[in-house]
């Protein structure tokens, strides 16, 4: 009967048009954004500077020899030779013959070098310590910026991130609130939380971390690869060779890795499901001597969820040494080749140190962008569901211009009125009707005569097609939806309580009213006795739903949640279900208190109810087709008296 | 558990023991690598090196990774391996306890906190005795031969470096357990908003009709607002700590650069013994983090281990004793309650006292009283989902205790007074206890509960999933699904505890009405609990509980008569009933 049509989460919109979304609630932040990729790229720079420092320390200052015709010579400057010459001459004699001159620069062989004592070594080579404390210090700074940068940059795309989702939650939320009721009977409350929460978290997990540490692991891998190849494109080439194969491995994996992953996922919320409704059961698996069998069946879920797991682990057990392993043979690969360059007086042992550490860091990024990847992936299909969401049209609004309806005196009128669920099938036909102020009205007809559409477009909860709904001669499309529902209170068929407290069930989240109307609201009622019973009186708490309470008592606060709203006009959708005599008295005679003095609409299943009515209003088929007392209509002895007579036999 | 977990750890201990040795090889390899930088350097730094010397440092190398490939995927395979087995068994044996742990257990330990057992719990169980291990493995192991290699290339170099590395064990220590406790409350932040907003959607409508919505929106905005603050409270502490711990091995470097580096220039240790040191010092920051982890996830393990055991050490409340009577093979359906007196325990007042009443085999009894008299008490006694404290029961005269239990639940069909399904098929709601009995005789009970009609006209019919997912049932047809349930195991005793109030009254007394005379043929003894007294007429025998007692017996006709309870609930039923009637007559 109702349109199925769900809003469709596959719906494919272009990942532009998404991000152009996404970003629309990032714009008030893009400052802080800003900052932290500028942050981010000083710290990659700083990361890639790091191993060159050591570089320079090892080249320069520690191992700082020339190599000639495969020898290797400690070059001495003539400045510093004086120094020794004046201030160490015991020294200063013991190398003066070693001393070779070539190309202008004097030398000293470090096969004598090493045979000095630690005393003249730091006297010849003081400069070189003076130098490798300086370095260590621009060393030490440059890891203290690092921790700052680091640091900060988390801190601040954290609370960019946060604050943006916090905005978007908002907004899908109020979003949600402003939807038609028909958006709600299409879609189950689970997918619409999740919408609310779990994709929004997504989202926030992108801006706050994914984003950011691909663009940081794309600088850093195109850092280091430029780097090398400006310093020495042999070895560079050498070291990036087995980065195709750390691309291909790595992608293979994650692809495999998804998969399992998603089957772990499933198993676990599996055996979670079938843990958690058989511990709710358990008695019943008690008495109905259930209990091998469901341990049967358990077992196997369990089996099947630990050798997925095995298949996890047999992977990452391949992956990760693998990549490992490759770590290894870029490291020979560089002893070897960079040996040879060395050899050949190509390089220095700095540098064969600083393609180490490079390469060391060069396949990190490659797993992480993996990783991220699929981040991204699962953020971009949930920005994709919240988008969905926000692009659900609110269909009922207040219009332009409004009336403005402070206090109604309560008429109602329905003018011609033709309604439809679908666009399909009408639900209603043409119906009119009016109700004075003040009167009370029962609605009575067979299950889909359309009673509760009435009250439906009464509230505004759905739109009629055709005709006018009139409250004080005013059509409601004119007044806001503020002032029409202030003035109605609607208590449903199935009573629906908050997780909160009863109080709080009763004003819902209305601060004007005090706890003295909620307790007046409640005696007239003869809701208070039950109340004062619990154990915590009006601040007991109703978990689920309010299971602790019997049906009649559910009623009963729903009651005098209408009354304490006190409204011109009352709607009251009678439930069927039976309870005990004792409240069921309990519950007419509050009927009464509660229709006294104001207009009011309800659909009738006790007959105890329509005698106390003013009109009867007897739907068939979405017609009105008999509108009298209910004296007038059994005398008619047209629809209602056969309906009322049908009812009574069966 | 502390004796399954010995068991396992007996069981599978040379898996262990092979899993640490295979470990311990690929540390001890991995600290050969350094050696060899180091040789290879100070041939570089001497000239010394030829083509074939550095093929083979190469060579080296790669054989080495060749072996620690398949060391760590041994190594991975018998310590992820294994935990995940415990933690197979551990979710194992969790279930089985559960299921003999009586319902007086469960009125008092919630399904969320149980749930909480066996997933987080079992969990931390694992990790510490999975990831736990190689932590301590690695970090003992790891850390005793760095030391040792780092000592041997020159001590005072080992000292300076050293000093940052157990910080790092104290940063991830007191971090963790922050993080931990920070994390937990951003998740619980989490918890808070999904709640609200399930709220929210659950109860649109009556937000709508009254025009609530400002202020639904405000709590949303508030709890939204508290997980915001609860996140940045974790960011902060979680955003210092890998930097932190990076700093601080930076600091080892930085020490090795400025210390290591005059050592080299002064000639006290080569420069090859720089790069190893530098090399030893990036293969000990983890075993260093290893060390602070593994405080946090034994001490979680055991914390986990201690809960889940209060489960373990759970002594059944009902179960079989050591003198139950083995001869007893079935009963016949006499029911006999001596001066039974029950209090739940933590209770002020006992819920019923000193009860007693006879039924005979094959005769029904109708029981009628206020919410909270005890009559749902009363009737969980009967097929023992609790133990009277005082007084005895009796089934064909022998004491309730002698008779096995699986041969009194054998016999007791139970409709409660709350329906409960499984999300499954009707089939195997209704075939419950004989999963694999015959078609026909599930359409029997199905039409015996009326219920044959309405399963017939849903599109699977028997094969229709309910539940979450699917066709639910409406209130009544689960009703009749739970007695077509009961009357499938062909019970002597059935018990109907206030199980139709989701039907009219009309269908109540029909259905009342045929069971009741069903089971007067086959002689099944029948005891049901209504609130109306129209559907109690046709009992043999009637009961009013008030507070626990006895208050009036007798047949309906009878009891009409005296003044009491039951006659005032006939008369305002009956005037309800005449209010009716008014109308037709009018």
């Amino acid at each position: 009967m109702k349109n199925l049509r769900e809003f469709d989460p596959e719906r494919k919109a272009p990942d532009m048009v998404l991000l152009k979304r996404l970003f629309f609630f990032a714009r008030l932040y893009y400052k802080t954004m800003l900052i932290a990729l500028l942050l981010i790229t000083m710290s990659t720079f700083i990361d890639l500077a790091i191993p060159y420092i050591i570089k320079i320390g090892i080249d320069n200052y520690i191992n700082p020899y020339n190599i000639i015709e495969g020898v290797p010579y400690y070059p001495i400057s003539e400045q510093r030779l004086e120094e020794i010459k004046q201030n160490y001459p015991v020294l200063y004699r013991s190398l003066e013959n070693k001393l070779i001159i070539k190309n202008d620069t004097y030398l000293l062989e470090q096969k004598f070098i090493l045979t000095l004592k630690p005393d003249d070594l730091s006297r010849l080579r003081s400069y070189d310590l003076v130098n490798i404390v300086n370095i260590s210090l621009l060393f030490l700074i440059m890891i203290i910026l690092n921790f700052l940068l680091n640091y900060g940059h988390t801190l601040l795309l954290n609370i960019a991130s946060q604050k943006i989702i916090y905005d978007l939650r908002v907004f899908i939320f109020s979003h949600l609130q402003a939807l038609p009721f028909s958006f709600f009977d299409r879609n189950p409350v689970g997918r619409l939380v999740t919408r609310v929460t779990n994709d929004t978290d997504a989202i926030q997990e992108m801006f706050s971390n994914v984003i950011i540490t691909m663009i940081k692991d794309v600088l850093l891998v195109t850092g280091i690869i430029t780097i090398m190849l400006i310093l020495n494109r042999t070895l560079a080439l050498v070291s990036i060779s087995l980065f195709p194969i750390v691309i291909i491995l790595t992608i293979g994996f994650r692809l495999k890795a998804r998969e399992i992953y998603r089957n772990v996922r499933t198993l676990l919320a599996r055996i979670n499901a079938y843990l958690a409704e058989n511990i709710s059961g358990m008695k019943i698996i008690q008495l109905f001597l259930r209990e091998e069998e469901n341990h049967e069946r358990f077992k196997n879920i369990n089996t099947l969820y630990f050798q997925t797991t095995i298949r996890n682990i047999r992977l990452n057990s391949v992956y990760r040494p693998a990549i490992n392993a490759l770590n290894s043979f870029a490291l020979a690969l560089i002893v070897y080749y960079g040996g040879k360059e060395i050899l050949n007086n190509r390089i220095e042992i700095g540098m064969l140190f600083l393609f180490f550490s490079y390469v060391q860091t060069l396949f990190r990024p490659i797993q992480d962008i993996a990783e991220k990847y699929d981040l991204l992936q699962s953020a971009m299909a949930s920005t994709e569901r919240v988008v969905g969401l926000l692009n659900e049209p609110i269909t009922i609004t207040d219009s332009t211009n409004t009336i403005g309806l402070d206090l109604a005196k309560g008429s109602i009128e329905f003018k011609n009125v033709w309604f439809s669920y679908n666009n399909d099938e009408w639900v209603l036909k043409n119906v009119s009707f009016r109700i004075n102020p003040g009167e009370s009205v029962g609605f009575v007809g067979a299950t889909g005569a359309g009673k509760t559409s009435i009250i439906n477009l009464l509230c505004r909860f759905y739109e009629a097609q055709k005709g006018e709904i009139l409250i004080d001669g005013i059509n409601i499309k004119d007044l806001t939806l503020k002032d029409l529902r202030k003035n109605i209170a609607v208590i449903f068929q199935d009573v629906f309580l908050f997780a909160t407290d009863i109080k709080e069930n009763i004003r819902l989240n209305n601060r004007d009213i005090s706890d003295e109307e909620i307790y007046e609201a409640a005696r007239k009622i003869q809701a208070h006795q039950f109340i004062e019973e619990l154990p915590n009186k009006y601040e007991e708490k109703m978990e689920e739903r309010g299971i602790t309470l019997s049906a009649g008592q559910r009623q009963l606060i729903s009651f005098a949640r209408a009354l304490v709203f006190n409204p011109r006009i009352l709607i009251l959708d009678e439930a069927t279900s039976s309870v005990d005599s004792a409240t069921e008295t309990l519950i007419n005679e509050a009927m009464r208190i509660l229709i006294k003095e104001r207009t009011s609409i309800l659909i009738a299943h006790r007959l105890s109810t329509l005698e106390s009515v003013n009109k009867i209003i007897f739907l068939s088929n979405g017609k009105v087709v008999e509108i009298g007392t209910h004296s007038e209509l059994i005398e008619k002895r047209g629809f209602y008296y056969h309906f009322y007579n049908v009812q009574k036999f069966d | 558990m502390y004796a399954i977990l010995l068991k396992f750890i007996k069981k599978h201990f040379f898996i262990y023991l092979s899993g640490i040795l295979l470990l311990i090889s690929v540390g001890f390899l991995q600290l050969l690598i350094p050696q060899i930088l180091r040789q290879a350097t100070d041939e570089f730094s001497k000239m010394t090196a030829t083509v074939s010397s550095i093929s083979n440092y190469a060579l080296t190398i790669v054989i080495l990774a060749i072996f620690m490939i398949i060391l760590r995927y041994g190594w991975r395979m018998l310590i992820w391996g294994t935990s995940r087995k415990l933690e197979k068994i551990v979710r194992e044996e969790f279930y089985k306890k559960l299921q003999t742990l009586d319902s007086n257990y469960y009125n008092y330990h919630k399904t969320g906190d149980l749930m909480a057992l066996a997933t987080n719990d079992i969990n931390a169980v694992r990790l510490a005795m999975g990831e736990g291990l190689l932590l301590i493995t690695d970090s003992l192991f790891m850390t005793v031969l760095g030391i040792y290699y780092l000592i041997n290339i020159n001590f005072s170099l080992f000292l300076a470096v050293f000093i940052p590395l157990p910080i790092i064990a104290l940063v991830v220590l007191i971090f963790g357990r922050l993080i931990h406790h920070l994390f937990k409350r951003a998740q619980e932040g989490f918890a808070q908003l999904t709640s609200i907003v399930q709220e929210s959607i659950s109860g649109i409508r009556v937000i709508k009709a009254y025009g609530q919505e400002e202020g639904e929106l405000e709590n949303f905005k508030e709890t939204a607002g508290d997980l915001v603050n609860r996140n940045l409270d974790l960011v902060r502490i979680w955003g210092v700590f890998t930097p932190l711990v990076q700093f601080l091995s930076s600091i080892s470097l930085f020490i090795t650069l400025f210390y290591g580096g005059r050592l080299v220039i002064v000639g006290a240790i080569t420069i090859g013994d720089f790069v190893a040191f530098h090399a030893y010092l990036g293969l000990l920051t983890w075993p260093m983090m290893a060390l602070g982890w593994v405080a946090n996830i034994l001490q979680r393990g055991k914390a986990s281990m201690q809960r889940i055991n209060e489960v373990f050490d759970q002594v059944p409340g009902i179960k079989d004793l050591p003198d139950v009577n083995k001869a007893i093979s079935s009963i016949y359906g006499q029911i006999e309650f001596k001066d039974v007196t029950y209090q739940y325990p933590g209770k002020e007042k006992p819920t019923l006292e000193k009860l007693s009443f006879i039924i005979k085999p094959g005769e029904t009894m109708g029981i009628i009283g206020r919410l909270g008299s005890g009559k749902s008490t009363m009737l969980n006694l009967i097929p023992r989902l609790y133990d009277p404290g005082e007084g005895e029961i009796f089934i064909d005269g022998h004491n309730i205790k002698s008779i096995p239990l699986r041969v009194l639940r054998k016999y007791v069909g139970y409709v409660p007074q709350e329906t409960f399904l499984f999300s499954d098929t009707i089939k195997e709601n209704i075939a419950f206890s004989f999963p694999h009995s015959s078609l026909n005789s599930i359409e029997e009970v199905l039409k015996k509960a009326q219920l044959y009609d309405d399963v017939m006209s849903l599109p699977e019919k028997l094969e229709t999933e309910i539940g979450e997912r699917g066709v639910t049932l409406s209130g009544g047809q689960k009703q009749r699904a739970t007695i077509a349930r009961a009357l499938h195991i062909n019970p002597k005793i059935l018990i109907l505890d206030d199980s139709f109030s989701s039907l009219d009254t009309q269908t109540e007394e029909k259905l009342i009405k045929a069971i009741i005379e069903y089971n007067k043929n086959i002689g099944c003894t029948t005891l049901i609990v209504s609130h109306r007294v129209s559907c109690l007429k046709h009992a043999d025998n009637i009961i009013v509980i008030d507070k626990g007692k006895i208050i009036q017996s007798g047949t309906h006709d009878i009891l009409v008569k005296r003044p009491g309870l039951y006659a005032h609930l006939f008369e305002l039923q009956q005037l309800e009933k005449e209010d009716s009637s008014r109308y037709e007559e009018s």
